[in-house]
């Protein structure tokens, strides 16, 4: 079954935005072919407690993973510490910690099912784009995390942009 | 033994091509680009990463796999996208739900895919699901994986959507009764 749904909206609408301050965003560089030392890092990883805002990675041609993490400042540590004992001569293994750092995410209906939503926020941005240090469309939200200090000027420009019912 | 974790589901694309914009700086952010041209031919991007930092910015994102075509015609029109832009045909979307912000789960379910040997090109989460680019041909097995490895709610199976919301920018009349 195929339900056809006619959107126009001239402004975007969104359920509104959010921000949240004084976060850190975990950088890693782990190259996951060593599978043991992975396999290893990842079970202390899970056997302790933790809490992310956002988390996003990609696998390159050389099997490297770089993993983005975003929490809280000190939350961090506990998913370092295991990739840290568990390879640390691995060449390549790599941390950069960034903090702090801002984070703006919203939503709308059907984010992600429909085309021209990422070219609005773009464009709604400007040059903010460009202080970006990670994004992610995906589902129906939309995840900025920019440099301290960076995300109230972008938010007056997404609210000026977007629709927000009241 | 580990401990139980409940998802309340699973859900599995159409097939897609992953898009990768390769080697922007600041100064050449390709991506707000690639998204006006997508935009203008009406073609969704139903997933999209960036990664900023200081050797440059990795880009990634999807578009349906009936799109590859005109999406490589468009960027090879294109000189400022034309040699920087590859292509993984063939992926799909397995996203688990909900992700109750916990690393515990995310790592389980990278541990079940990685120990699988499940190809993970791309994944990210949103705010309250964990979706995961793996091949195309690997999503029913890495639904099961995951299936195996989570509680899920009820009879609850791995899901495709039943239903494709299309944009339009014209209204089309209702046939009069």
């Amino acid at each position: 079954m195929e339900t056809v749904a006619m959107y126009w909206e001239p402004r975007i609408k969104t359920y509104g935005f959010q921000v949240v301050k004084e976060l850190a965003l975990y950088r890693y560089q782990i190259p996951v072919n060593r599978s043991n030392h992975w396999e290893h890092a990842l079970e202390c990883i899970e056997n302790g407690p933790n809490r992310f805002h956002l988390i996003c990675g990609q696998l390159n041609e050389s099997l490297d993973l770089s993993l983005l993490l975003l929490c809280g400042p000190d939350r961090g540590r506990s998913f370092s510490r295991p990739i840290e004992a568990e390879m640390p001569i691995v060449e390549g293994c790599r941390r950069q910690v960034i903090t702090p750092v801002e984070f703006l995410f919203f939503q709308g209906p059907h984010f992600g099912d429909r085309f021209g939503v990422a070219d609005f926020t773009y464009r709604a941005l400007k040059d903010h784009a460009n202080d970006l240090l990670a994004a992610v469309f995906s589902c129906a939200s939309i995840y900025l995390v920019l440099p301290e200090g960076s995300a109230d000027g972008a938010l007056d420009q997404l609210n000026a942009a977007f629709n927000i019912p009241s | 033994m580990m401990t139980e974790i409940q998802i309340n589901g699973l859900k599995i694309s159409g097939a897609l091509c992953l898009v990768r914009l390769h080697h922007s700086t600041p100064d050449t952010f390709r991506l707000p680009a690639f998204c006006g041209i997508m935009a203008g031919s009406q073609i969704n991007l139903p997933f999209i990463s960036t990664d900023h930092h200081s050797s440059g910015i990795q880009a990634a994102c999807c578009v349906e796999a009936k799109h590859q075509m005109l999406t490589q015609k468009l960027v090879d029109a294109d000189p400022m996208m034309k040699g920087h832009v590859s292509y993984i045909p063939d992926v799909g979307l397995l996203t688990l739900f909900p992700h109750q912000s916990s690393l515990k789960l995310f790592v389980r379910s990278l541990r079940a895919l990685s120990t699988e040997s499940v190809r993970v090109l791309e994944m990210a989460s949103s705010i309250g699901a964990l979706t995961y680019v793996l091949d195309y041909a690997q999503l029913d097995a890495a639904a099961e994986l995951l299936r195996s490895c989570f509680k899920l709610d009820g009879n609850h199976s791995p899901f495709r959507a039943e239903f494709v919301v299309r944009q339009g920018t014209q209204l089309k009349p209702e046939p009069m009764e």
